[in-house]
């Protein structure tokens, strides 16, 4: 038995964000290719996601001073259950902040387009894909400490 | 990131990131990266600007207890990023990618929320 989410699974499956019908795409294909970049010296035609460098699904920023709150909902791709992630996929409509408590700026941007990677230690590009979600939220939030803050923060 | 690193203007429906060498750690797929797995450290630089205007919303959701006044419209990007075992990713320039989703948005949520 295979444990391992499966591309349909990662929205279907989240009870959470149900309520939006949101764009999917990106993180379909982020589940499906997951054939990454890393090891794969000579394969063209992987896939470079964001999210394999992502710190964290809301990276807060040097400058803020208190860590924002997360939003209550958000997806929960490994089922009821499991941990949520507090963040909704891309849609109109949708929440697109990942911080609560939050009055300010907001930016998200599902991009596509091609690259080079390079193998550890080589310098012979391998063209690639990438599959991007970024986002932004700049503006005044109260952080966990419950004091009011300024802030930038990014999801990668 | 500084505060300056995001430029807002919703009134022309444009904004811009420019986020230099940001420490990160690559999970090297997005399953391990939600399963917290294996990883190493990493560093990414990226640039994206929005632009244009697709159309407009006002949204107002008190079951998620935020209001939003939104501009649909288009974003590109460029980025590149390594990790600590030598692996490296350069993307192609801005013109080159193209936008499946964009938009640039006032929002007040949580405590901030009045409909």
């Amino acid at each position: 038995m295979n444990d391992t989410p499966q591309p349909s699974d990662i929205v279907a499956r989240s009870p959470v964000m149900r309520p939006y019908v949101g764009h999917e795409h990106f993180w379909e294909r982020a589940f499906s290719r997951r054939q990454f970049i890393g090891a794969a010296a000579g394969v063209t035609g992987a896939l470079a996601t964001s999210a394999i460098w992502f710190p964290n699904i809301a990276l807060a920023d040097g400058v803020a001073t208190a860590a924002p709150r997360p939003i209550p909902g958000g997806i929960q791709p490994f089922g009821p259950g499991t941990e949520i992630f507090h963040v909704f996929v891309p849609g109109k409509g949708a929440e697109m902040s990942s911080i609560f408590d939050f009055d300010g700026y907001l930016g998200v941007a599902v991009v596509d387009g091609t690259g080079k990677a390079y193998a550890p230690g080589s310098d012979t590009p391998m063209p690639l894909v990438f599959d991007t979600d970024m986002r932004f939220m700049k503006g005044r939030y109260i952080g966990l400490d419950g004091e009011r803050h300024r802030g930038t923060f990014a999801f990668i | 990131m500084p505060d300056s690193a995001v430029n807002v203007n919703l009134r022309e429906a444009k904004a811009s990131i420019r986020v230099s060498t940001k420490a990160l750690v690559d999970y090297h797929d997005l399953v391990s990266a939600l399963q917290r797995g294996p990883h190493v450290p990493a560093s990414a630089s990226y640039h994206i600007v929005w632009s244009g205007n697709q159309g407009t919303q006002h949204v107002v959701d008190p079951v998620n207890r935020f209001v939003s006044d939104v501009i649909y419209d288009s974003a590109q990007m460029e980025w590149h990023a390594r990790n600590s075992i030598g692996f490296r990713f350069v993307s192609d320039p801005t013109s080159t990618s193209f936008s499946l989703f964009a938009q640039l948005a006032h929002e007040r949520n949580g405590a901030f929320f009045s409909s």
